[in-house]
């Protein structure tokens, strides 16, 4: 209490009253006006007299007195008759109600409910009461407060009054009871049972409870009067926390058990709004955050994992696309944590499975492969079956990523954490297919070549986009580099691609996302091209200048290939071709005349370079005379214009000079053309077996080319169209088979191999000397934006560095470092 | 003053006009504004709400004189003062007939003359509005002076009376105000014949704990020793054991009151050492036995 202990500090006074008053009459003016103030009658008092009275008590240094009376006198009027009339409002009945100590039935329910409401009505009417008496008595000792209180450091004759009614009210026990909890306990009971009630959906008024906690509020603990001791935090809002907690637990596992998650969700949002409106409308606003907490953790934080992971969650919402769900699912973690950890490892874990099946299926459509010995058309038809699979693969893909697009704009409020976990695993299951790089540029090649056909400018854009974004995911740049160039040659060169327009912004998108070295080269490509064009015109001109016009002349058009730019595969195809294509391809002498002549040409302008013709690359328009048939309109010659590749040309020539029937076996034709084998095979396979341009006639008729077969020419040849295109077979878009990958990885692998010393010197050159983690980690993360490199290849490549002298190793270092070798 | 006091004055004040309240004191009644006094006074606030004075939208103060116990009355002229400033944030003590010429008594020594009283001539506040040729209202009012130039006049008297007013009814401004006028008059009118009442009423009408003018009343005294030799002083200093105390402590050259003042020993129990009261318990009317005397009385307050 606050009035203990002042007799130590008591100043002298005896005497030093001039003039005697008495204090006893004074106070007794004072003491029946508090009276009338508390039975409600203060309109008929004098608060000029009252005040006047009071003030001259305090001026006749009776100021301590006068403080101590009224400290009295509250205290006998709330411990008397206000205790009497809160106490009645307690029957036996209700307290064991709110103990549980007895088991009342839903009439006793409705009772009990009854007179808790009375009895917090009634505890509303006191502590209205005394607020209004005691601001009055406050108006009328208003001078005492100013003059004495604040003199000798007490608190206001209000708050010691508030504390007299905690002290003598809240803190009393009914009947005198010790084993019942006292008033504010009971109250404490009181207010948890309604609020209980309205969380079952009962009404309940809430004004009567925020009175009750506005009195909570405004009282504290102890005579300091700090925020933290409020009442209402000391005593009320920790159990209302506990029996809250406690009801969302079990709300929790009942709904868990019950509802699917979806609607545990909204039920969650409900309660977490519910519980702020009866914060703002019930208790007090200080709480909120403090009720959310428990709510949240309750109903969210333990509850999150249990939730994502459940028959109903955001698998199932995913894969019935629930938007609406998922967006309360991203709603409720990112109210417990910002990150959300539970949605994001869910949300990677499914991404993740669902691309491995699409990986797995890829590899099922492409599993059946058979060595290609065993026969050959059936292993033509697994890879084009493959080549489906492929492609079927990438746009499995894109359907995939943009599903999860659409997910994360419409439910994830773009968010960035989550984006950038779709991102990850959405990388990670690409890369985990080891053929990625070709499959996307074999995508692109595809678009190229027949998907851009009859679609807009818009449509082509964004599918350029969508090209552009599956390229961002692949790690191994460089392959895919290997494998578009491969590609892009083949359409240059064969004149496949629908739009050059429509390549030439696929490159400068490329560009833009990967940079100038990733796109130099292919650049080069398309530079070539436009060079050759140029050449092509020149050597007409060449040609004409020269005089001798030869109407039997043939057309030459050429394409000039820089070596290093274009993609090897495209110039030698097979690496035992090697030896073969060494031996010069015999031209006729009508070819090889103009093919000399271009060199001329060629060699004037640009001396010391050397051409290297590619018969296999190049296409020939042949005009081809066949006898009378019999027909609708008479006997009649038929022209017709064939478009063959060169080596089918040579092939087409040597028929020429042959006599109507005659043959010319495999071997002869090899002979005379030096043609490589297996291109000769393929050659003689169009001519020959295609059914549609069969211009030889094969003996024995199979699909196979044996040494032996022999070749007529086929007069009787029929077509509707003036000009036959004859494709050679298996040069179309399709994937490599394996033969070819190991040769493309070993090429990667020798390219990677540079690309590694190349960076290694860089560092080196910069650094003088280094510790070999240090290059290593330097190393991988210069090559990151083109591929991932392997650390033993780079231990390799190190080494070759120093056994070429590039490098050394720093003898009496504690760590194996290197140093560069100028 | 600046024009919305002129305003307040010329429209509210002296025309009564929306009056809602009025305030009696003795003579005068005063029709007022609830929203500018209780502005200006905590203490008004009740009774424009509450009471039996809400009521009859009248409170009567009681002045001094009306038949009761004079110390907690009020003196209506300085109510009237007092009402002044909560409408002009200033006011105007009508100034003190000189002193008429002291008779010595006992001249038995040397007589000391006292020094002559200065002339001090109130000057009135001139702030009576002109009109100017243009029909325009324009304030007319003596030059703005620094704090010192207050008009205080030589009215201690009356300024210790507002003071007391002030404190009494908790208008802050005022409080502050009259202080720094009584200071002011006290340096020039220390010697007037009403000093001694000034003083007087400096130690009755406020406690120990409110400073200002019991300093001021100190201060004059001490400075000028010659005022002890006054019939007037000399009566009032003896009346007073305060002011008698203040007084010794400041010729032994300390201040007022103690900074820190110490709880000596003097006064405990010899026999158990517990504090003694020195003051009786009132509502047991224990008695001083020259020991703590445990109160037996269990209603007995300051055993609380």
């Amino acid at each position: 209490m606050a009035t203990r202990g002042t007799r130590k500090i008591r100043p002298p006074r005896r005497g030093l009253n001039n003039g005697e008053m008495d204090f006893e009459q004074t106070w007794a003016i004072l003491a029946s006006a508090f009276t009338q103030i508390h039975e409600k009658q203060a309109s008929k008092l004098s608060y000029e007299e009252l005040y006047r009275n009071a003030y001259k008590i305090v001026l006749k240094k009776k100021g301590d007195e006068l403080y101590l009376r009224v400290a009295e006198f509250e205290r006998d009027w709330l411990g008397s008759e206000i205790q009497r009339r809160i106490h009645k409002e307690l029957p036996p009945q209700l307290m064991n109600a709110l103990q549980g100590r007895s088991s009342a039935g839903s009439a006793g329910d409705n009772q009990v409910r009854k007179q808790g409401e009375r009895f917090l009505r009634q505890l509303k009417l006191a502590w209205e009461d005394h607020q209004t008496c005691m601001s009055m008595l406050t108006d009328v000792l208003m001078y005492m407060d100013r003059v004495y209180c604040t003199d000798t450091r007490r608190p206001s004759i209000f708050t010691t009054a508030m504390s007299l009614f905690r002290d003598c009210i809240l803190r009393s026990h009914v009947r005198g009871d010790d084993s019942w909890p006292d008033i504010c306990g009971t109250l404490n009971h009181v207010i948890l049972d309604q609020i209980r009630m309205e969380r079952d959906g009962d009404f309940i008024d809430k004004h009567l409870i925020k009175v009750n906690v506005y009195m909570l509020e405004g009282l504290y603990d102890s005579h300091h009067e700090v925020e933290e001791e409020k009442l209402y935090l000391t005593s009320f809002e920790y159990e209302f926390l506990a029996s809250s907690a406690e009801f969302y637990r079990a709300l929790g596992d009942r709904l868990l058990k019950e509802s699917d998650a979806g609607q545990y969700c909204r039920e969650t949002r409900n309660r977490i709004d519910e519980e702020n409106d009866r914060c703002r409308s019930t208790l007090s606003e200080s709480t909120t955050p403090k009720i959310q907490k428990v709510v949240e953790d309750e109903l969210i934080r333990y509850r999150m994992k249990d939730l994502i992971e459940s028959e109903s969650g955001v698998r199932f919402m995913i894969t019935n696309e629930r938007h609406d769900d998922l967006a309360l699912v991203f709603d409720l973690e990112a109210r417990v944590d910002p990150r959300k950890p539970e949605l994001t490892k869910a949300l990677q874990k499914i991404i993740l499975e669902m691309g491995t099946n699409l990986n797995d299926a890829a590899q099922v459509g492409a599993a059946a492969e058979v060595p290609e010995d065993k026969a050959k058309a059936p292993a033509d038809r697994l890879v084009n079956q493959q080549t489906v699979a492929a492609l079927k693969w990438v746009e499995d893909v894109l359907e995939l990523k943009d599903k999860f697009d659409a997910i994360w704009k419409q439910s994830f409020q773009s968010d960035q954490t989550i984006h950038t976990a779709i991102m990850r695993s959405t990388a990670e299951f690409i890369n985990s297919h080891p053929r990625c790089a070709e499959y996307m540029s074999l995508f692109i090649d595809d678009n190229m070549k027949k998907g851009i056909k009859g679609k807009t400018e818009l449509e082509i854009e964004v599918l350029l986009d969508k090209a552009i974004v599956l390229l961002r995911y692949v790690q191994e740049k460089d392959v895919f580099e290997l494998y578009y160039k491969k590609h892009l040659g083949k359409r240059l060169l064969m004149g496949r691609s629908l739009s050059i327009d429509v390549e030439k912004q696929m490159i400068s998108r490329m560009k833009m996302e990967l940079g100038n070295n990733f796109t130099a080269k292919l650049e080069g490509m398309f530079k070539d091209m436009t060079l050759s064009e140029e050449l092509t015109a020149g050597y007409k001109g060449y040609v004409a200048r020269l005089g001798d016009a030869d109407p039997r002349r043939i057309d030459l058009a050429i394409n000039v290939l820089t070596s290093m730019t274009w993609p090897v595969e495209t110039t030698n195809s097979a690496p035992d071709d090697a030896r073969e294509s060494r031996l010069k391809t015999i031209y006729p002498p009508a070819v090889e005349r103009i093919r000399q002549g271009f060199e001329n040409y060629y060699k004037e302008k640009y001396s010391g370079r050397m051409l290297d013709w590619k018969g296999n690359m190049g296409t020939a328009d042949v005009k081809v005379t066949f006898p009378k048939v019999p027909s609708k309109d008479g006997f009649k010659e038929r022209r017709h214009e064939l478009n063959v590749s060169t080596y089918a040309m040579l092939i087409l020539l040597l028929f020429n000079d042959l006599p109507s029937g005659a043959s010319l076996s495999l071997e002869e034709i090899q002979a005379r053309t030096n043609i490589p084998t297996n291109e000769l095979v393929r050659n003689l396979q169009s001519l020959a077996v295609a059914p549609k341009t069969r211009i030889l006639l094969k003996e024995p008729m199979s699909k196979d080319i044996k040494d032996t077969d022999k070749f007529f020419f086929n007069e009787g040849f029929m077509s509707k169209f003036l000009k036959v295109k004859i494709g050679i077979v298996s040069a179309g878009n399709r994937i490599e088979n394996d033969r070819e990958r190991v040769e493309t990885e070993k090429k990667n692998n020798d390219s990677r191999g540079y690309a590694i010393e190349a960076a290694v010197v860089r560092i080196m050159k910069q650094r003088k000397e280094l510790s070999h983690q240090q290059l290593v980690t330097e190393t991988i993360t210069q090559l990151n934006s083109q591929f991932k490199p392997d650390v033993n290849m780079i231990k390799k490549r190190i080494e070759s560095l120093i056994e070429r002298e590039y490098l050394e190793r720093i003898e009496d270092s504690p760590s194996s470092s290197y140093r560069y070798l100028a | 003053m600046s024009g919305p006091t002129d305003v307040l004055r010329e429209g509210f004040a002296e025309t009564g006009e929306f009056s809602d309240f009025e305030i009696v004191c003795g003579p005068y009644t005063f029709k007022v504004h609830k929203a500018i006094i209780c502005a200006q006074s905590k203490y008004f606030r009740a009774p424009c709400s509450k009471f039996a004075e809400s009521d009859k939208r009248t409170i009567e103060l009681k002045a001094i004189g009306d038949g009761e116990g004079d110390e907690a009355c009020d003196d209506p002229d300085a109510i009237k003062l007092m009402i002044d400033f909560f409408y002009n944030l200033d006011y105007v003590a009508e100034p003190l007939e000189p002193s008429p010429v002291p008779r010595r008594l006992a001249a038995t020594s040397a007589p000391s003359p006292l020094p002559p009283e200065p002339d001090v001539v109130p000057s009135v506040l001139e702030s009576q509005p002109v009109e100017d040729a243009s029909g325009f209202y324009v304030p007319k009012r003596t030059k703005k002076k620094g704090k010192k130039a207050i008009q205080a006049g030589n009215n201690t008297v009356m300024h210790a009376k507002v003071f007391a007013a002030a404190v009494k009814y908790q208008v802050f401004a005022l409080q502050e105000l009259a202080a720094t006028k009584f200071a002011s008059a006290t340096e020039t009118s220390w010697n007037h014949t009403k000093f001694a009442e000034a003083a007087r009423i400096a130690y009755t009408t406020t406690v120990e704990e409110v400073r200002e003018l019991r300093d001021a009343v100190g201060r004059a005294i001490h400075e000028h020793p010659e005022l002890l030799d006054k019939l007037s002083i000399e009566t009032a200093v003896k009346d007073n054991a305060a002011l008698n105390y203040e007084l010794l402590r400041m010729a032994r050259g300390m201040p007022a009151i103690a900074e820190n003042r110490v709880i000596d020993e003097g006064l405990k129990c010899a026999e158990c050492g517990t504090w003694l009261f020195y003051e009786e318990c009132n509502p047991c009317k224990g008695e001083y036995r020259g020991c703590c005397g445990t109160c037996s009385n269990p209603n007995c307050l300051l055993e609380l």
